[in-house]
């Protein structure tokens, strides 16, 4: 029988409290390494991986730094010939503004699942989009190549009005303008506001 | 300091204006998260001082010249509310409050991870509510558990305690009337997992062998009754502690029953006997006087 990682039962640790001996155990997410001890960065939970050997400690509250995997909510504020530039707005699901510089990159490459000849065939400045955090540190990268990512509103070009989904395409009520984009799954189902738990 | 009077601070028993020994404290309550828009906060109550601490962050520091580019920076304020004190407190940002704010922001940003949010910034404000001597040690205490309570990593808690010269006599803890007619205040602030100091200030005058005493007085408050207070306070928040807690009362005393409105059972009647027979020589116009003077 396979053995799965064990873990002991989690202890509530302050920041700056002993953990162990850095021979017993690494540092990993939430714990800092000094003089050959390893301690605690937050006031949080400790769980001790005794397979890896290695410490963690999930702190109370996440803080608005960005990981890889968060989904965040951000607008289009600058289109060049290989990229867009996103202004992050919002993380989905946590209810805390952005730590550090909120100004994004989007990669053509990362745009779609499709191939991309243009920017401005998928993004038009001032859209808002869901995209994906590829990386956090030391810039904010970002990918919208998936279904339920991408343009979640679009202004009309015209009027500047958020446009509606007719069909396959955008439409603008106002100026009975059409503008054929992909557009996320999620196109108008989201809310800017992360509401409380 | 500075202020004269005939009252009379300490007894001849050794025994303070409020009933505490030379080397007791205020009773001290802590509770942390205690706001709901707030990324994290504690309400300090400590003797007669009320303060509450917000920390909001990391997040991005505006304007864009106070970024910096490799780690986060920490924005302290403290700030007294009109209501703090007997005369009611002009309100705003004075040269006091400026420099408290300044050297609180300093000793937070020595413990935290500034190095993990580079161009962002951690604002912390504390309003004092009620001032009764002793609140930047207050707010600081109740500042490090509000940003421990948002999440942010910090080598350490910072925990806060004053001591100073009262009567002739190096006493822990000044309450308002030591303060104003006492010779020296030393606040201080320190980690207590390393001993490091991260705030010391003094006002007046002691000896080198006043100020070693006054300094372990401080420290040994602050690592062996403070801290724990703070620790606990977060771990009745979030891990349902179960030590018997009742409201983190620190030590008994006349100050106890004042807050509570449940005299301790220490000596009730001994201190109130005591307290009548202080009102004989302590001419209650002085004090009235004094507490005018704020916090020194």
């Amino acid at each position: 029988m396979m053995i799965m990682s064990e873990t002991e039962e989690k202890r509530f640790v302050m920041p700056g409290e002993e953990i162990a001996p850095l021979e017993e155990y690494l540092p990993g997410d939430g714990a800092y390494e000094e003089d050959g001890v390893v301690y605690s960065e937050y006031a949080g939970f400790l769980t001790l991986d005794t397979m890896e050997k290695i410490a963690r400690v999930e702190p109370v509250k996440q803080t608005g730094a960005l990981h890889k995997g968060d989904i965040i909510y951000g607008t289009i504020t600058s289109i060049r010939s290989m990229m867009a530039v996103v202004e992050a707005l919002e993380i989905e699901g946590r209810a805390r503004e952005i730590a550090g510089s909120t100004n994004g990159t989007l990669h053509i490459s990362k745009m779609s699942t499709r191939y991309v000849s243009d920017v401005e065939r998928v993004f038009r400045l001032g859209d808002t989009i869901r995209a994906v955090v590829v990386s956090g540190t030391p810039s904010l990268q970002l990918s919208t190549a998936r279904a339920d990512l991408g343009v979640v509103l679009a202004l009309c070009r015209k009027c500047r009005k958020p446009m509606i989904k007719k069909g396959k395409v955008l439409y603008c009520e106002d100026c009975e303008l059409t503008d054929s984009r992909p557009v996320s799954t999620r196109y108008a189902q989201y809310v800017l506001t992360v509401p409380e738990k | 300091m500075g202020g004269h009077s005939d009252i009379v601070l300490i007894d001849k028993n050794g025994i303070r204006l409020d009933g505490r020994k030379a080397d007791e404290l205020r009773p001290i309550k802590i509770e942390a998260g205690v706001l709901k828009r707030a990324d994290g906060s504690a309400y300090v109550v400590w003797g007669n001082n009320m303060v509450l601490a917000a920390v909001y962050g990391p997040r991005e520091a505006h304007p864009r010249h106070v970024q910096n580019s490799n780690r986060a920076i920490v924005q302290a304020k403290y700030n007294m509310a009109a209501f703090s004190v007997g005369d009611r407190k002009r309100p705003g940002p004075d040269r006091r409050s400026v420099e408290i704010s300044k050297i609180i922001s300093e000793a937070l940003e020595a413990v935290t991870m500034t190095e993990l949010f580079p161009r962002a910034t951690i604002d912390v404000y504390m309003e004092v509510l009620q001032a009764n001597a002793g609140t930047r040690c207050a707010a600081i205490t109740a500042a490090s558990v509000a940003m421990a309570d948002a999440g942010i990593p910090m080598r350490g808690l910072v925990t806060g305690c004053a001591a100073g010269k009262a009567g002739d006599k190096v006493i822990l803890d000044l309450g308002q009337e030591e303060d104003n007619f006492g010779q020296a205040d030393v606040p201080l602030a320190i980690v207590p997992r390393t001993g490091e100091v991260v705030l010391l200030q003094m006002d007046g005058h002691l000896t080198q062998e006043e100020f070693d005493e006054a300094f372990r007085l401080a420290t040994e408050a602050a690592v062996n009754v403070v801290y724990p207070l703070q620790v606990e306070a977060l771990k009745r928040k979030y891990a349902g502690s179960t030590e018997d807690i009742e409201e983190g009362i620190t030590n008994g005393g006349l100050a106890n029953s004042v807050i509570n409105e449940t005299p301790s059972e220490v000596n009730a009647d001994e201190i109130v006997e005591e307290l009548a027979s202080r009102e004989e020589k302590v001419a209650l116009e002085d004090m009235d006087d004094g507490k005018q003077g704020g916090e020194q």
